[in-house]
């Protein structure tokens, strides 16, 4: 994900500049584009430009910084800069465009700088492998040290040999301080505000993949660790948010996490690069990360992207950066961001638009839904493709019992959570508006069944469908196109019947393949999204071909070709009309999944999970028993011949591969001389 | 939701003299958020930072510094000594000129300011400043570029200058101070070192207003003619091509720079400025350390070459101030631009000056590439671009010397020549108002695309009657989409168009207003999804023989080439298109991107963008009417609309003013458009940039919404629907309109900023508009404008 975003920002910057067909509508002036990342179309959308590059100075008051690597601002919007090459504090006034500093005589290397919400500045000091406790003494008007944290001695958590490289420091509201170390797997180390140090939080964990899960069951913590690097990935920057939750970010994760107190992640950014170098938590709770290459994302505080922007120069412009090493936000939301290459200090201030999407989430999120209506209708109005917006008026409607209006949006946003709530009141109204039909309904239907039983009606209609099937019965085609019914309710019989008694065709098997890609095609469209990942225009017809033609002839194939050799009877034809035949589960599941669809609510998913997993596992017992009966096999072999099937179809696959890249390298070759013979002539 | 309040202020000055003042109508912004406040000092830092521009140094100690000392007055005598002899004596300006240095003093008559090519006041740190490789390079007036025949590379290219091939050696140390205190010692030369056999500068011809100089570099073979004259009061250099020969098998000439040090300002001694023509305009002032330097090319940098850079400088121009309002001059490249590269070398480690100057670039080095992996080495053109360099210097005195009067000498210089003229679209006393409609597009389907209507002809009536009844009588409009092929990335478009006797109607009704419809086009520029490109034929190639495509990401990471065109296809494409466009019967074709697409390509053989630039104006030719965005200056003989202004420059860190050069030119003759407003986050301070510059709004609208665009390629267009913005275009355009209509016609005569924050622009029509961007009430004598506000005095 990162990758490809990293890439398509940078061209963006570049078409932007360059102005070829596909260049932005927007233009505020800016050196760079704004997107946001849009999670109904899951992908990334211009918007309008949030913020805009204010100074870039390299003389704060007559001080130059050095390799500057943090920065914070603390309640009074003073900036604190952690001016590393210098081994100092920098502490700069803008309005007053005085700067003091500090820590000369005690730090080395501070590469992290928080200030707590008493105004005690807390220093992490890479070189001294301690962090410090500073506060302001009136008297002196100075800063003097009055904690230090260091490496615990006599605790099982740090042996004499473990390292301790305190790169950053964060407190949280009770005034706890969290240093972040250096390569530390086992997360932040957490000390009491007077220095005594009491175990780790926040370090991640394993990833639940599947491989992962499969190494836990087969090898000791040891050997995971040794011979699979199976450890965490250290936590790389962290931050606090205003109520004093910590955020951690991790090189390779992309975004953020929030953590709760009992340590446990309380939301994530929904997206993000992977190379998140700082990140800060502004006045309204909303999440500024910047990259190592200068990229800036704010998220809203449940992790939605609002704006992605700024990125890496290339030619001194004013709002980029080179190698930026930290951000932080003052109570406007003026972003402040040091670059340790340029030893710039860079002020970006909020246009109108985002402040204006500011008001909307300070009010969205103190739960003021219908205030931060307007606002919102103000946004989408200037963006109609912000997904915030579409969910905060459907949040908005949702709260003035609009369940109708709030759904419209909701769909829009795809916001699922939303859909499934305003749809589940919607049907409710409908159901009980409709309460006395339903009943009148039940009530016909039970008198036409009682009535059944005094006077059989029903044998009619019965009689009339046999003697039609009776008469149809004369034609193969009909028979063979009716067998898979037949084997759906016999399939031992009925798999026979293909082999032995020729019941099946090739050109029924045919219809009943692309019945099943009817089917599945109508699925992936028509499903409603609270059930459904793909977005309609975004299916690639022949992609889906591909997807369901290949596999299956493959399989057909492989199959055949497998059997043929491993004492296998089916011929090549049989193979693929039991395989098609088998299908039918599908081709039944398939319609009704996407119908029932959409009368759901999230809270009966249950009902389309169970309809799901009935088709696919009744569909896989009849490959198996297919198998089975087309080769006269017992289980044991069925089993093995179906896996190496399967693995021949691969192989079909790779060796496919390979042949094409051969003949791609061969037309290169060829394409060289003659370029080369052209140019050389 | 619209309050009209209108005021008007007569106030009789004496018996006739009628000033009318008037203020904005109220405007209630689009939108406004409670929090948008932002601390005072913000707000100040933003107003002097490098988007608006600054008020001139004030600094009496600065100023009488540059008087005493940093003022030239050398004496004749001095001169003599100096080897400077009068070449011209004109009415206007006197010529010396130093041959064997190529170095000129010009004297200004009007206020006898003179003019050096050469850095002067050297020494007078009292450091020493004996460095004689750079001496040799800063005393003389021409720098040229060479290069080695055999493996090129950018890394081998040798810059020297006529002292540095005759290595001469100075009689002292350069340094100027009490116990030396002849300001001529930099320049002695040692008796005898200009070595005659490496080089030799002679006169060919001398008239009373012209000479030829013959400049032959024998030490690496070449020679060239260098005409300097006075032509109406300016000074012109002109390098002719025909007279460039190279005789040695050894070197080859890549560039030659005139007058590379003209006017240079030392350290923070000059309280003026650098004028860079880098989108709307742009300016470093000379007062502090910057350890940097510019450099571009003009006309936006050659893909022919693989060139990429982002600043564009759309006009051959740049100028140097030494202080507002006593002492500058405009250098106008009225030949060879294409070719040249504008180079600023400011005040830093390696020199105490700010100096600015083109490159004439004779040659310049592109890869030969020898197979599919892009592998290959680098090499130059056999011969020299085709075009002669002519160079004109008009020294600029009194109130005109500034940006303004920069502007405003190569504005008279377009005027004179004809390519300017009095053709703004100031259509009932109304300032025009641009909208482009969205009509089609394409959206991915089940198989192929389909199409997605987004506006009517019968929208477009609907709109266009709506706007009407609010008095928005100037519309110019642009139609886009308007061909089945749908909309972005698919041009050059095909002649199929849905609803074409609604749209002719339309098209007729609105021209029976007086109101243009104009079509959008682009021939120059393709991608892949273009259905009437021609891969192998029409798409060109660049120097290395490649297809000139670039691949990019757009922001949905799917992947997509975009073609440049031949000069040749495109014009075969546009001509095919004439007769179709005339049955339509719209005013005249937008094409986006002609303006500011300049390449050289290979077409059995190089052809240079000379070549491209006279294909073009053949193009620009063929219409009645035409709408370029942001195009280069050589275009605007055929130009009726400028749109897509630029809105600010490069903003480099070491920019400090942002100016409205362009504005300056085009003001009074050709109407110019923002880019579109509906993608405006800058709220009023927008509009207010665009009252004090004179940009008429522009808007681009659909009738359906804007999401329905979510999944075609013209997603980026996200607000545009016409239920958002008929009431703000109504809104903006009244404001805009009040400012802006009095001075129709009328051009920029001086740009003043009274304070920071609070401009002043006078108008040849004797309207003055005050712009103030602050947040506080500004005044200038009686005349008080409101915070963020705009004020109109007619009749000062």
């Amino acid at each position: 994900m990162m990758k490809k975003a990293l890439t398509v920002l940078a061209i963006a910057g570049l078409v932007y500049l360059s102005a070829p067909p596909f260049t932005e509508a927007a233009a505020n002036g800016l050196p760079y584009s704004t997107y946001t990342y849009s999670s109904s179309l899951g992908e990334l959308v211009s918007t309008q430009d949030a913020y805009l590059p204010l100074s870039m100075t390299t003389d704060l008051a007559g001080q130059t910084l050095s390799a500057p690597s943090d920065i914070t601002v603390d309640a009074n919007d003073i900036i604190y800069v952690a001016d590393t090459g210098n081994a100092r504090i920098i502490r700069y006034d803008l309005e007053s465009d005085t700067v003091m500093s500090f820590g000369e005589d005690i730090l080395d290397q501070p590469t992290g700088i928080h200030v707590d919400i008493e105004g005690s500045v807390y220093v992490a000091d890479f070189g001294t492998k301690e962090a410090y406790k500073f506060v302001y003494d009136e008297g002196t008007a100075t800063f003097i040290r009055t904690v230090t944290y260091a490496k615990p001695v006599g605790t099982p958590y740090f042996s004499e040999t473990d390292a301790f490289d305190p790169t950053n420091v964060v407190t949280d509201s009770g005034l706890n301080v969290y240093l972040l170390l250096a390569g530390n797997i086992n997360g932040l180390a957490e000390f009491e505000n007077d220095g005594s140090f009491f175990g780790y939080f926040g370090g991640n964990r394993i990833p639940d993949t599947w491989d992962n899960a499969v190494k836990s069951i087969f090898f000791d913590e040891q050997q995971r660790r040794d011979w699979f690097k199976m450890i965490p990935d250290p936590v790389y920057n962290v931050a606090v948010d205003q109520a004093g939750l910590i955020l951690t970010t991790t090189k390779g994760s992309p975004g953020y996490l929030k953590l709760n107190i009992a340590n446990d992640v309380y939301n994530r950014a929904i997206w993000g690069f992977e190379n998140v170098e700082d990140i800060f938590v502004g006045p309204y709770d909303t999440v500024f990360s910047i990259t190592d290459d200068g990229f800036i994302v704010e998220y809203d505080p449940n992790g939605s992207v609002l704006f992605i922007f700024s990125g890496r120069d290339t030619s001194n412009q004013k709002g980029l950066f080179k190698k930026p090493t930290g951000i932080a936000v003052d109570s406007k939301n003026n972003i402040y961001a040091v670059d340790e290459t340029t030893n710039a200090l860079q002020v970006f201030i909020p246009t109108d638009f985002a402040s204006l999407v500011h008001e909307a989430i300070r009010l969205y999120f103190d739960g003021r839904y219908e205030e931060a209506l307007g606002p919102w209708q103000e946004v989408l109005r200037m963006n109609r493709l912000f997904d915030l917006a579409n969910q905060g008026i459907g949040d908005a409607y949702f709260a003035q019992g609009n369940y109708a209006e709030a759904l419209k949006y909701y769909k829009i946003a795809r916001d699922r959570d939303g859909y499934s709530a305003a749809y589940w009141e919607v049907r409710n109204a409908a159901l009980l508006r409709s309460g006395p039909i339903i009943v009148w309904t039940l009530i016909a239907v039970a008198v036409l069944f009682i009535l059944n039983k005094f006077w059989p009606y029903m044998r009619f209609a019965r009689a009339g469908a046999a003697s039609a099937d009776q008469r149809l019965r004369k034609y193969p085609f009909y028979r063979q196109m009716t067998h898979p019914f037949y084997l759906l309710r016999h399939p031992i019989d009925g798999f026979y019947g293909i082999k032995r008694e020729k019941k099946g065709s090739n050109i029924s098997a045919l219809i009943y393949l692309l019945a099943f890609f009817a089917t599945y095609i109508l699925w992936i469209y028509f499903t409603n999204f609270q059930f459904n990942r793909n977005i309609p225009s975004e299916i690639d017809f022949f992609e889906q071909i591909i997807a369901v033609f290949v596999p299956f002839g493959l399989w057909v194939v492989a199959n055949y070709l497998v059997c043929s050799i491993r004492d296998g009877e089916g011929k090549l034809s049989d193979v693929f009309q039991a395989s098609a035949y088998a299908l039918l589960p599908m081709i039944i599941a398939f319609p009704i999944l996407t119908l029932i669809s959409q009368v759901l609510t999230q809270n009966e998913m249950f009902v389309y999970d169970t309809v799901m997993t009935l088709g696919v596992v009744i569909t896989v017992i009849y490959f198996v028993v297919m198998v089975k009966e087309i080769h006269y096999y017992d289980m044991k072999p069925t089993v093995a011949n179906i896996l190496i099937s399967l693995f021949t179809g691969l192989m079909i696959l790779a060796v496919s591969l390979i042949v094409y890249f051969l003949l791609n390298e061969i037309y290169g070759v060829i394409a060289d001389i003659i370029q080369e013979v052209i140019s050389r002539a | 939701m619209l309050k009209l309040s209108r005021w008007l202020i007569a106030i009789m000055l004496g018996a006739e003299a009628l000033i009318s003042v008037r203020g904005p109508v109220a405007y209630d912004a689009p939108y406004s958020s409670s929090n948008g406040d932002n601390f005072a000092f913000i707000d100040d830092m933003l107003l002097k930072s490098s988007r608006y521009t600054q008020k001139d140094e004030d600094n009496p100690a600065v100023i009488d510094e540059y008087h005493d000392t940093y003022t030239l007055q050398y004496t004749n005598a001095e001169l003599l000594a100096m080897g400077f002899v009068r070449m011209i004596d004109g009415a206007d300006i006197d010529v010396y000129f130093e041959k064997d240095s190529f170095s000129v003093i010009v004297i200004d008559e009007a206020n006898g300011y003179q003019w050096s090519s050469r850095p002067e006041f050297q020494g007078f740190s009292g450091a020493r400043e004996d460095n004689t490789a750079a001496r040799n390079l800063m005393n003389s007036g021409i720098w040229v570029d060479y290069v080695r025949r055999e493996k090129v590379s950018s890394s081998t290219i040798t810059t020297a200058s006529l002292y540095t091939m005759a290595n001469v050696s100075y009689q002292n140390n350069g340094a100027y101070d009490e116990s030396n205190p002849d300001q001529t010692r930099p320049y002695l030369l040692e008796e005898g070192t200009y070595d005659s056999d490496k080089v030799a500068v002679t006169i060919a011809a001398s008239e009373a207003t012209n000479f030829t100089a013959h400049v032959d570099l024998k030490m690496i073979g070449a020679s060239f003619d260098v005409a300097l004259s006075v032509v109406d009061g300016q000074f012109e250099a002109w390098v002719d091509a025909d007279t460039v020969a190279e005789t040695n098998q050894t070197y080859q000439l890549m560039a030659v720079t005139l007058f590379p040090y003209l006017g240079a300002a030392r350290e923070d001694k000059m309280p003026g400025y650098i004028v860079l023509p880098d989108g709307i305009g742009a300016m470093i002032r000379t007062n502090r350390y910057y350890n940097t330097y510019f450099q571009a090319g003009f006309y936006g940098s050659d893909r022919g070459y693989g060139r990429k850079t982002v600043t564009e400088l759309n006009l051959p121009l740049y100028g140097l101030v030494h202080q507002p309002g006593r002492a500058g001059y405009l250098g106008n490249i009225i030949e060879g631009a294409e070719h040249a590269t504008l180079i600023a070398n400011l005040w830093g480690k390696s020199t105490r000056y700010h100096q600015v100057a083109a490159r004439f670039n004779l040659r310049q080095i592109y890869r030969k590439i020898i197979d599919q992996a892009g592998n290959g080495y680098e090499v130059i053109p056999d011969s020299i671009v085709a075009s002669d360099f002519r160079i004109r210097y008009q020294f600029l005195h009194g109130g005109d010397a500034s940006y303004v009067g920069i502007g405003k000498g190569y504005r008279d210089y377009l005027w004179d020549t004809g390519v300017l003229t009095g053709r703004e679209k100031g259509h009932g006393g109304k300032i025009p108002l641009g909208l482009d409609y969205i009509l089609e597009e394409q959206e991915p389907a089940f198989i192929g695309t389909q199409t997605v209507t987004m506006t009517t002809p019968n929208d477009m009536a609907e709109a266009y009657a709506y706007f009407k009844d609010q008095g928005l009588t100037n519309q110019q409009m642009t139609l886009l989409g308007w061909s089945k092929d749908g909309f972005v990335g698919r041009a050059p478009f095909r002649f199929r168009i849905n609803h074409k006797n609604d749209l002719k109607d339309f098209i007729a009704t609105a021209g029976e207003d007086g109101n243009d419809v104009y079509i959008d086009n682009n021939y120059f520029v393709a991608t892949n999804l273009s259905r009437r490109v021609s891969y192998r034929e029409d798409v060109t190639r660049d120097l290395s023989r490649l297809k000139m495509t670039e691949t990019v990401n757009d922001d949905n990471s799917k992947i997509r080439e975009i073609y440049f065109l031949s000069p040749d296809a495109s014009l075969e494409k546009a001509r095919d298109d004439l007769a179709d466009y005339e049955s339509l019967g719209v005013s005249g074709v937008a094409l986006g991107s002609m303006g500011d697409t300049l390449f050289s390509y290979y077409d059995d053989g190089i052809r240079s963008r000379s070549a491209s630039i006279a294909t073009y104006r053949e193009i620009a030719a063929l219409y009645d009417g035409l709408a370029l965005g942001q195009p280069f200056s050589y275009l605007w003989d055929h130009l009726d609309n400028y749109t897509d202004m630029p809105i600010t420059n490069t903003q480099f860190d070491y920019y400090t003013d942002l100016i409205p050069l362009v504005p300056i030119v085009l003001k009074g003759a050709v109407s110019y458009y923002t880019p579109y407003l509906n993608f405006n986050a800058l709220g009023i301070d927008r509009l207010l940039s665009m009252i004090d510059f004179g940009v008429n709004p522009s808007y681009v609208l659909t009738k359906k919404p804007s999401s329905d665009l979510r999944y075609t390629e013209a997603r980026g267009f996200y607000t545009t629907t016409f239920d958002d913005f008929d009431e703000e275009i109504v809104a903006t355009y009244d404001y805009l309109n009040e400012a802006l209509a009095p001075v129709i016609g009328a051009s920029i005569e001086a740009r003043t900023m009274l304070a920071t924050g609070f401009s002043k622009v006078t108008y040849s029509n004797g309207v003055a508009i005050y712009v103030n961007y602050s947040n506080g009430t500004k005044t200038d004598g009686a005349n008080e404008v409101p915070a963020r506000s705009y004020l109109v005095v007619e009749g000062a």
